[in-house]
């Protein structure tokens, strides 16, 4: 068990350096603009730029400036996302920073989502796998198919064009002064500014885990040990949520892991249709804008809340379920 | 909803169209729309009644460099820095250029400099008595503190971003920047209230130079430290700002100077990305001040939301202000027609132009009669109509903002056509006469008309003008290979030459101060090419910088000498005569540009707004004349 | 490809790639079904199945039609005289606001009152803020949608197909190697790399690749591609590696037959079915992705329609021009669901004892 962990955290690490190597690469080969021409005013001298350049250490060669970044992932105090590099191009202010004040508001709308996903998904799944061919397991499932094909981004445009702008219950954009840190994210939470983003979030997914737990539930049920519970005489009940849902909710362990942690990487269409200031939202701002202290940042972030996840997922799975092995 | 990416790209514009006056050396007459505003009163004498109250205001993005006095060269925080957070030797009244918004005052200083014999010399006292804001509420501000201000001014790690070249003027500055001197020795305080400058060659905007917030004073700290305050936050100065106007951050007066830089804590009414709350400054005496407002009792500004959310907020009354927003069409509609809305929305001209460059280096604009007859084919009303109608600016008919001109040129359209929509005869008269259309009929049929490379910008309106324009083309024979950017990737391409496009659909650019040379040198001279800035039509290369850039064409039209010519005038008829030939010259022989539009700057307040003005120094509204009274919460 | 189009990583199938691999393992459906007592082939049974599924056949239908509507799109655009980039001036108001379809119900502007212009004749579904037609733009981001549909799918089709029989049939070391790159693909934050990708590729005039992707539906489909082939890789080195051990690949073996032809010749017939089905599957995705990438700005650019970048310059509008919003949404939405009908019921069809 140990040597798997221990195998499975330097995977970990293998993926971060692959992704921070990608995303170098991205950004400073291929670049959408001289990140000193950006910062500077437009009326400059030549001798400006050359200033802005050394300022952001865009005058070294690029294996020093790939080394000054790498530096900063480890997750030391001192040299995590260390202010001498992390700092924005556009606008002068500390990645830590940044992404600190971001983390709660991405925080609250992956919980929240997660919360109302699952408490809708999974008895809905429960419900039409056990209650097969019924008019409850055809509406669940034309809900379930009418889930995962909706777009996203239409399905918010939807939803705020209905309960923001003609029936004027819930408030639309962004979050007010002074709603600051996890504090804040939960008033705002509270004032029903995530309601319209969690149900965008949720609904997709609960289709989606409805349909999964429906699945594995009906294959669940064919298994040999399910005709061994029955025949012993056990009621149908304590068939299925003794030992059916076992094996049909471990693989929504899996998942869930796994989609919470993409959450936290960045719900980016969510956050830039709701006009939250989250995580997803600074990295589609400052993509475009080649702020590449600020993406290395969110990247790298994104790429260890992922494999983390990963890895307690792994961890999770090994245990519930002694058939895996580890190859 | 959506389109967040805006606000972000609205901050890279202004920039760009920074409407920013630091000399206004003739209070010219603005020509425009002097705009629908609600009652307005007398600069400087603040009427009582108006007083108190919060003004609430959202801005779309973050300023640039996080309110670092040496670093901020954007027009938003300038507007911060004058109506509220620093106050500096000289300073403007936050009114229209027809009200007089373009002239010079005292600010800080205690009256007009005196100027020596030879004019290098300018000496300005300051005015006694006045102290800086908590937490430095005991210190008094000095003529040291501005020697200080240019010493950070010059200071190449300061200064990342702003505008130090202003200052290279001043006698020793580029010595001190090099690392070459100890001192700037065109700066000094003889006594604590006089401050000498002392420039190089003379120049009569001394004045105007130092009412820029890079000029503001820099209290000094207890240990005496070379920087002051300012000491150990080279990269982030503006979270521990001190100020000296009517407002600071709320909480300035938890600093702590006297600990460790490192360990200082910020002002914690700046959250950056989040929101900047001002408060009244204790310190500031009214008294002293004959320019300004400061009318509301506390600002708050919200960093971040949708455009269109936040000026619905402003209707609804939860907002009073969008800084830094674009109203969209269908508000400008609604207040335009709306008589209850009427007197709240407000339209100032923004001494602005919007363009088309060509790329005289590049075919088939290398030919004179294409560019001619792109200027006729051009739809203006119609690229006018997608940004938003008539209420967005006036139809272009040459460079120069016409406030630059003495408005000499205001009829002035040689491509005129009827309701300027183009007009594709005119236009194929025109490429007949071009070496690109070998038959003679009026459409190009040359390899190179094929597939022109045009930078444009993502946001809306370009992509629909880009659209437009290549209707408008087809029948020219010219199909374009446009290329959506995101504004600053956008800039750069259209920068760079080595880019090779051909047209730049989407640039803007507006006057720096009140003169022509602001639009003349940096646009069309050998100064403002790569790596300066901002010529993209490539007017004035050499055939060396042609060859080494890659180009097959190198001879291009120059109009350095006209320029030059110009520059030398003393300021008055005979400056504005030579500028409005400059133009003609340039619309008529060297055709650099399709112009189209003369920008106006839009904005709607909310009902609680009781007074508003137009700042013409930083072109937008001016945040202490917005009176609120009635905004208690 | 079983990655975003949605912000949850939403794969169409039952199955993960992380949690999913015991699933894998222990029960792919199974490619070799017994004949029936009747004596039909597999692809009869298979076939029967499916025409039985009516949400499956209408499915079908619906994909028929988006793609007539993409193939006609040039003839749409011929009969109402509007080309997709054309633009039409009359047809917005003198503040540049676009006007209603002539059908629409509600013509008041909600806070003016007043009454909202009508588009020209000839504007099925009225027009966008440039005065373009929406129903020619509506045909023509067929055309966007079903090339990410079928190329970029394809791309990471080829790619999967390959490395999984590579990995599934040799095993030992080229397994491993395979086997984590795959998982290194997979772990991949493919939204955020592919935003990057996809601004930079369009920042430059030469395009990526030195010059081999123009800017356009190019870097996307490439990204898909790029990003798509792990989950099929697996699925396949799953059927591959059970499939190996079967009696008539000894036997084939032992006739001298060499390695390829083995894959070729029996094994991959066998695969081709699951393939189909889990192909099928993900398909959804990649057509929500590029719209999404769109939706962002950074996908298509804005002369080539796609319904993404419709309903991102909806957003601005919908207060006032819902119709702006409706249709592109609702195109995307019918073509995901039709794609995602089809595949369940092929996967149904492929293993009836796993379906309803």
């Amino acid at each position: 068990m140990g040597r798997y962990l221990i195998r499975r955290a330097l995977f970990m690490v293998l993926v971060i350096m692959i992704v921070s190597f990608l995303t170098f690469l991205i950004f400073v080969k291929l670049p959408a603009g001289d990140p000193a021409r950006r910062a500077v005013g437009r009326t400059t001298t030549p001798e400006q730029i050359e200033n802005a350049r050394v300022a952001f250490g865009l005058d070294k060669p690029l294996y020093v400036q790939y080394w000054r970044f790498l530096k900063g992932f480890i997750p030391y105090p001192g040299l995590w996302l260390t202010e001498d590099v992390y700092y924005s191009y556009g606008n002068f202010v500390p990645v830590k920073e940044e992404l600190a004040r971001r983390i709660p508001i991405t925080g609250i709308l992956a919980i929240g989502a997660a919360v109302i996903w699952l408490s809708l998904g999974i008895p809905i799944g429960i419900l039409s796998g056990v209650r097969r061919r019924s008019v409850a397991d055809r509406a669940a499932m034309i809900f379930a198919i009418i889930g995962v094909s909706m777009p996203i981004f239409w399905l918010a445009q939807l939803l705020l064009y209905a309960f923001w702008f003609k029936l004027e219950l819930l408030p639309s954009s962004g979050i007010p002064i002074g709603y600051n840190g996890w504090g804040g994210a939960l008033r705002a939470a509270a004032e029903g500014r995530f309601i319209l983003p969690w149900v965008s979030l949720a609904l997709v997914s609960a289709a989606f885990y409805a349909r999964m737990v429906r699945g594995n539930l009906i294959e669940t049920m064919n298994e040999d040990y399910i005709r061994t519970a029955r025949a012993k005489g056990l009621s149908e009940r304590r068939v299925i949520y003794k030992h059916g849902l076992r094996g049909a909710l471990t693989p929504v362990v899996t998942m869930l892991g796994l989609d919470v942690g993409l959450l936290l990487g960045g719900a980016f269409i969510t956050e830039t249709v709701f006009g939250l200031p989250g995580i997803g939202q600074l990295a589609v701002q400052s993509i475009p804008t080649n702020d590449f202290p600020m993406v290395m940042g969110v990247t790298i972030l994104g790429a260890f809340i992922i494999a983390v996840a990963n890895l307690v997922v792994d961890v999770a799975y090994a245990f519930v379920d002694p058939r895996v092995r580890y190859t | 909803m959506g389109n967040m990416r805006r606000g972000v790209a609205l901050k890279r514009a202004l920039r760009v169209i920074a409407v920013v006056t630091v000399l206004g050396l003739i209070a010219a007459a603005c020509g425009d729309d002097g705009g629908d505003a609600g009652p307005t009163d007398e600069p400087g004498q603040p009427t009582a009644e108006l007083e108190g109250g919060t003004l609430s205001m959202a801005m779309l993005a973050d300023v640039t460099a996080a309110f670092d006095p040496q670093k901020e060269y954007y027009s938003v925080t300038w507007e911060y820095y004058r109506c509220c957070l620093l106050r500096t030797l000289m300073s403007y009244e936050g009114v229209p250029t027809d009200e007089g918004g373009a002239q010079i005052h005292p600010d800080l200083a205690a009256g007009e400099p005196t100027q020596s014999e030879d004019g290098l010399t300018w000496t300005y006292q300051i005015k006694p008595g006045l102290m800086y804001a908590p937490p430095k509420e005991d210190t008094e501000i000095t003529a040291a503190d501005f020697v200080r201000a240019m010493e950070r001014t010059a200071n190449p790690k300061a200064n990342v971003g702003g505008y130090s070249f202003y200052y290279s003027v001043i006698e020793g500055f580029d010595d001190f920047a090099a690392g070459d001197a100890t001192e700037i020795s065109g700066i000094t305080a003889p006594d604590t209230h006089t401050l000498e400058i002392t420039t190089t060659t003379p120049i009569g905007d001394v004045s105007y130079r130092f009412a820029m917030g890079t000029s503001a004073p820099i209290p000094p700290d207890d240990e005496g430290e070379r920087l002051g305050v300012a000491e150990g936050h080279d990269r982030n100065y503006g979270r521990f700002l001190v100020a000296s106007g009517p407002y600071m951050f709320e909480g300035s007066e938890t600093m702590d100077f006297s600990a460790d830089p490192k360990d200082q804590t910020e002002a914690p009414g700046y959250v950056p990305g989040r929101q900047i709350v001002l408060v009244e400054n204790p310190s500031y005496d009214p008294a002293s001040d004959e320019l300004r407002d400061h009318y509301p009792e506390r600002i708050e500004v919200r960093i971040g939301g949708d455009n269109d959310d936040l000026y619905n907020q402003v209707q609804q009354g939860a907002l009073d202000f969008v800084v830094d927003g674009a109203v969209p069409a269908e508000k400008i509609r609604d207040y335009q027609t709306n008589p209850d809305l009427q007197d709240r929305i407000n339209i100032y001209a923004s001494d602005a132009i919007r363009y088309v460059s060509f790329n005289l280096g590049e075919p088939p604009f290398d030919d004179v009669h294409v560019r001619k007859a792109v200027n006729w084919a051009f739809d203006k009303q119609g690229w006018r109509q997608l940004r938003g109608g008539p209420s967005t600016g006036e139809i272009a008919g040459h460079i120069f903002v016409n406030s630059l001109q003495d408005g000499i040129l205001a009829d002035y359209d040689p491509y005129q056509t009827p309701n300027a929509s183009g007009d594709i005869e005119k236009a194929k008269e025109e490429m007949a006469q071009s070496k690109y259309d070998t038959d003679g009929d009026g459409v190009c049929d040359a390899p190179e008309c094929q597939n022109i490379l045009t930078m444009s910008d993502r946001e809306d309106p370009y992509p629909e003008q880009t659209a437009l324009l290549t209707q408008n083309l087809e029948p020219l024979g010219l199909t374009l290979d446009v290329k959506q950017l995101e504004r600053g990737t956008m800039y750069n391409k259209c920068l760079d030459p080595n880019s090779h496009h051909a047209l730049c659909a989407a640039p803007g650019w507006g006057k720096d101060y009140a003169d022509g040379i602001t639009f003349g040198e940096p646009l069309f001279t050998t100064a403002g090419l790569y790596e300066s800035c901002c010529n993209y039509s490539l007017v004035g290369a050499t055939p060396e910088q042609m060859t080494e850039w890659g180009y097959d064409v190198t001879e291009v039209p120059s109009v350095d000498e006209m320029n030059e010519e110009c520059a030398a005038l003393e300021p008055g008829d005979e400056r504005f005569q030579c500028w409005a030939e400059y133009d003609q010259h340039l619309m008529e022989e060297v055709v650099p540009w399709v112009p189209y539009l003369f920008d106006n700057s839009v904005d709607i307040i909310s009902a609680n707004v009781e007074n508003y003005s137009f700042d013409q120094f930083a072109g937008l509204a001016a945040f202490d004349s917005l009176a609120v009274p009635g905004n208690t919460t | 490809m079983s990655r975003s189009g949605t912000d949850t990583d939403v794969s169409q199938v039952g199955q993960r790639e992380g949690g999913g691999r015991a699933d894998l393992e222990s029960s792919a459906p199974s490619a070799e079904t017994p004949a029936s007592i009747i004596g039909r082939s597999p692809w009869e049974i298979f076939w029967r199945h499916f025409r039985q599924d009516r949400f499956a056949l209408a499915g079908l239908v619906i994909i028929f039609l988006m793609l007539l509507m993409a193939i006609f799109a040039p003839v749409v655009a011929n009969i109402t005289k509007h080309q997709p980039n054309q633009v039409n001036l009359r047809s917005l108001d003198s503040y540049g606001l676009p006007s209603a379809p002539r059908w629409w119900p509600d013509k008041y502007d909600p806070t003016t009152g007043e009454k909202i212009a009508e588009s020209p004749p000839g504007y099925l579904l009225g027009v966008d803020d440039t005065g373009r037609d929406q129903f020619v733009r509506i045909a023509y981001g067929a055309r966007t949608s079903l090339q990410v549909a079928f190329i970029a799918t394809g791309i990471a089709l080829v790619i999967g197909v390959l490395l999984g029989l590579t990995a599934g049939f040799y095993r030992g070391k080229v397994d491993t190697v395979l086997s984590r790159a795959t998982d290194v693909v997979l772990a991949l934050p493919i939204l955020l790399l592919a935003l990057g990708i996809a601004s930079a590729c369009g920042a430059n005039a030469e395009g990526c690749f030195w010059g081999l992707i123009k800017p356009g539906l190019g870097p996307v489909i490439m990204i898909i591609g790029l990003f798509g082939w792990p989950y099929i890789a697996r699925i396949v080195r799953g059927q591959v590696l059970s499939l190996r051990e079967k009696e008539f690949v000894e036997a084939a073996r032992s006739l001298g037959a060499s390695n390829r032809r083995i894959i070729l010749r029996e094994i991959l017939p066998n695969v081709a079915a699951p393939i189909i089905v889990y192909t099928t599957l993900i398909i959804p995705s990649n057509i929500l992705f590029e719209a999404g990438l769109s939706f962002l700005g950074v996908g298509v650019p804005d002369t080539t329609p796609s319904w993404g970048g419709m309903l991102a310059d909806a957003g601005t509008a919908f207060t006032f021009a819902p119709w702006l919003m409706i249709f592109p949404g609702l195109a995307l939405f019918l073509t995901t669901l039709a794609f995602n009908l089809v595949g369940d019921g092929l996967r149904d069809a492929l293993d009836p004892r796993k379906g309803i």
